[in-house]
């Protein structure tokens, strides 16, 4: 049974419209409606200030502010450090995977990446719906 | 051959300090001076052991003809790579035209969105295996659209590669300004010659190849122009 709100205001965070559309597709096939869109660090900071969300999927490689530079930001607010974070990047080194754990991050998925992972990785973040 | 000189300057110093024209000259220094010319003499005869031999300076010599040449050649080749066209007109184009591929994957993608979006929005009225069998298909295209990001990122890297390049290229530049100044004027008047060494087509100012959407016309506009008169 799902214990998840699908209702949840989701933001994602891609510098590439076409990986927000795919995204904000995906979402929508899982009946997560509830999205917002940011296409850098520093507007989907701006975002979160405003808005209460209950999940960021974020790009790493953005500019001006990346993913990594707002996953720090985020953790370093006292009202958004327990935001769930997911990291959606085509950076697969590992010590860019490891230096996204040290901030914090609650999981990491890499481009490309199918449906059936992004789903999983909501789950393992959201609980299992 | 840096002792035999040094021996012969020696000899001259101190046959400038004789005074040849005395009669009291000293017997014991003009020995020397001769013991001293005839020993510069052994050294010379002795040969290889005391200096380079003819093979090795002959070999020395050619080295040198060689470092020449390669320092011509290396001079020609720099002054062939035309470094105003490199950083003003070359780089700049690469980095629009790979800009430009961007754009047009990024177009395409949408045109791509917008017709599975419609699709899987007709997907509830369809039978239920259908509509699943349909929703799965548009999913795999979903996913297979990120290759927009992906080859977008990777082009972002070459255009930052080139210019690493253009900064080197200019640096060169500043630093032999003055000589490509003149081997420019040099240039213009050399056959002209494609970058792939073929002589250039007399329609050469024609080959654009695809225009940025900004630079195109469309198509009615070249029918407009092709029926006016």
């Amino acid at each position: 049974m799902s214990t998840v709100d699908k209702k949840i205001p989701i933001l994602i965070v891609d510098d590439y419209k076409t990986m927000l559309r795919i995204i904000k597709n995906l979402l929508k096939q899982l009946d997560f409606n509830n999205v917002d869109e940011a296409t850098d660090g520093a507007m989907a900071l701006q975002k979160l200030r405003e808005k209460d969300y209950g999940l960021v999927i974020s790009d790493w490689n953005m500019e001006p502010m990346s993913g990594m530079q707002l996953l720090t930001e985020v953790r370093a607010d006292v009202k958004l450090k327990d935001l769930p974070f997911i990291m959606v990047t085509a950076e697969s080194k590992t010590e860019n995977v490891i230096a996204a754990k040290q901030a914090g991050v609650n999981n990491y998925i890499v481009k490309p990446f199918n449906a059936a992972t992004l789903k999983s990785k909501l789950s393992a973040v959201l609980g299992n719906f | 051959m840096v002792t035999i000189l040094a021996l012969s300057n020696d000899v001259e110093k101190r046959l400038s300090q004789l005074d040849l024209s005395a009669k009291g000259m000293d017997a014991k220094e003009l020995i020397a001076l001769v013991q001293d010319l005839k020993k510069g003499l052994d050294h010379q005869a002795a040969g290889p052991a005391a200096g380079p031999s003819g093979d090795q300076v002959r070999k020395f010599y050619h080295e040198i003809i060689g470092l020449a040449d390669y320092i011509a050649n290396a001079r020609a080749e720099i002054s062939e790579l035309r470094p105003d066209d490199i950083t003003g007109e070359h780089l700049p184009m690469v980095a629009d035209e790979l800009d430009a591929i961007v754009g047009a994957t990024e177009q395409a993608t949408n045109t791509i969105f917008e017709a599975v979006e419609a699709i899987e929005s007709l997907s509830g009225e369809m039978p239920e295996k259908v509509s699943e069998e349909v929703v799965d298909c548009v999913t795999r295209v979903y996913e297979a659209c990120g290759f927009q990001d992906i080859t977008g990122q990777r082009i972002s890297k070459v255009v930052a590669a080139l210019k690493e390049v253009e900064q080197t290229v200019e640096a060169l530049q500043s630093t032999f300004g003055e000589w490509f100044a003149a081997e420019d004027e040099v240039g213009q008047s050399r056959a002209k010659v494609r970058a792939d060494g073929k002589p250039q087509r007399p329609d050469e100012h024609l080959m654009n190849g695809p225009q940025r959407i900004e630079d195109a016309i469309s198509q009615d506009d070249i029918d407009a122009l092709l029926n006016n008169g």
